[in-house]
């Protein structure tokens, strides 16, 4: 009867992990995390423990080599699971071109945030220099992603160029770093009717590929829409700003215009000085994947053994 | 081999129970995603949130920042922040800008998930600004504000609100929606 209940455990657990991940009661799926560090599949894992540990020590001297093998994947990928949830620091952050990043900080994206009772925080900088998408022949779709990031040591000196791209893990300090996505970030600034400056900052925008539309508040009730084409438009070569400024239901300006063109809005003046390149740099600190891992081949390997023998 | 069917039935079963258990309203959610939902009810239910929340909207521009009606605006807090501080920059040169709906015409309504929508309406409205003591017009004319407008919706208990909204000129064409704001 031991059997049947770990099987009852492992199809319990895989239809669980299913159905959450493909939102089936939910209004939304959750994510991979989200599920493997749900109470039932971690109770389902302590469950599972316990019955393989008295199978083990009520078979010890009958138990055949792949018995053990099997047993010792089980305990790794459970083994696995828990040093993840408990010591897993991981998250993702957007940088801009010329951004510096520090995994101590607390910018991360917040639904992406991940930090066990008892993780470290990696203590690692770095500064996005260039970005460099490949993109398709019509320029609409992203193909390949690689970042050129600056190593910052906290000396100062020592510093190195790493490349992180968006198809395997870059390694630095036993923590993976990998970049995905990618757009715009514009730099506005609001002026005074005499031109002086009065705020400037980036802001992030999904504004790839051209023609999307994303939009961004200040303090007043405007609300600025914003597409960007880099290569411009029928009336110019430059890149051109597609600019539509509501408030509330009132479109007070809808057209095209020039990097650092001055619009006029309100009793002041907004232009768009410069346009760079994010990305959305992924962090992941985490011992129990070796475990995993480890747990997994060790899985195959008794799966292909069996099968020889029989 | 029978008592190992059994074993994997069972798994599945106490899977599912303790999936669905774990979210309110499951069956609602899976009869979405099976297509068995009441979308008809619910899209009458948005239509008339829209017509409530654009009621509410202009009447308050209207009367200047009068709060009647407050309460039951199916609107998130940021959106009525952002109306009652045009209207307050208005006040601070004792001035009213008046909304005159003309023209509402629902083109779409999509049941994103059991909880949130989007939709999209033509509407067009005339903007006038005047006095606030005298009522007299300010503007040389009344302007005519055509625009196409994407609510994006939450369904919060049994009740649907405007969460955000964008504004689009008639000509402009509506880009995808980025799956980040709802």
């Amino acid at each position: 009867m031991r059997f049947p209940f770990r099987l009852l455990i492992v199809i319990f657990s895989l239809t669980y992990y299913l159905s959450e991940r493909a939102g089936l009661f939910g209004v939304a799926p959750f994510s991979t995390l989200e599920v493997l560090y749900s109470i039932p599949i971690l109770s389902a894992s302590v469950f599972y423990l316990i019955i393989t540990l008295i199978t083990a020590i009520k078979h010890v001297r009958t138990m055949k080599t792949t018995g053990w093998m099997l047993m010792a994947s089980g305990i790794l990928l459970i083994a696995g699971l828990w040093v993840s949830y408990l010591t897993r620091f991981s998250g993702e952050v957007v940088l801009t071109e010329g951004q510096t990043f520090f995994s101590g900080h607390n910018d991360y994206i917040p639904e992406t945030f991940y930090r066990g009772r008892f993780s470290k925080v990696p203590d690692i900088g770095m500064e996005l220099e260039k970005i460099t998408p490949s993109l398709s022949d019509d320029k609409s779709n992203i193909q390949g992603l690689k970042g050129t990031f600056k190593l910052i040591s906290k000396e100062g000196a020592d510093s190195r160029d790493v490349s992180i791209t968006d198809r395997l893990p870059t390694e630095i300090a036993r923590t993976l770093f990998m970049i995905g996505d990618f757009g715009h970030s514009v730099r506005y600034a609001l002026k005074s009717q005499e031109g002086r400056v009065l705020d400037s900052s980036f802001i992030y925008m999904k504004l790839f590929p051209p023609g999307s539309e994303d939009s961004f508040r200040l303090l007043s009730p405007l609300t600025y829409y914003v597409r960007y084409f880099p290569d411009g438009d029928e009336k110019s070569e430059e890149p051109r700003i597609g600019l539509r400024i509501v408030r509330n239901k009132d479109i007070v300006f809808n057209g095209r215009v020039n990097l650092t063109e001055n619009v006029p809005v309100e009793n002041s003046r907004i232009s768009f000085e410069e346009v760079r390149m994010w990305t959305r740099l992924s962090i992941v600190h985490d011992w129990g994947m070796i475990f995993a891992f480890c747990g997994m081949i060790l899985g195959l390997l008794t799966v292909v053994m069996r099968a020889i023998k029989a | 081999m029978k008592k190992n069917l059994i074993s994997g039935a069972a798994g599945i079963i106490l899977a599912l129970f303790v999936s669905f258990i774990s979210h309110e309203q499951g069956l609602m959610n899976l009869g979405f995603h099976l297509g068995t939902y009441e979308s008809e009810k619910e899209e009458k239910k948005i239509e008339d949130t829209l017509r409530l929340f654009n009621r509410n909207f202009a009447s308050f521009f209207n009367t200047g920042g009068g709060l009647a009606g407050l309460n039951e605006f199916p609107a998130a807090n940021m959106i009525k922040r952002r109306i009652f501080q045009e209207i307050n920059d208005w006040k601070k040169n004792n001035q009213i800008i008046v909304y005159d709906k003309d023209v509402f015409e629902l083109e779409s309504i999509d049941l994103m998930s059991p909880v949130s929508a989007v939709a999209i309406a033509r509407e067009v409205w005339f903007l006038t600004v005047q006095d606030s003591e005298t009522r007299k017009s300010l503007s040389r004319g009344v302007k005519a504000n055509p625009v196409r407008i994407r609510y994006l919706m939450k369904k919060d208990g049994d009740n649907w609100r405007v969460l955000e909204y964008e504004v689009f000129g008639v000509d402009d064409d509506i880009p995808v929606m980025q799956k980040v704001r709802l």
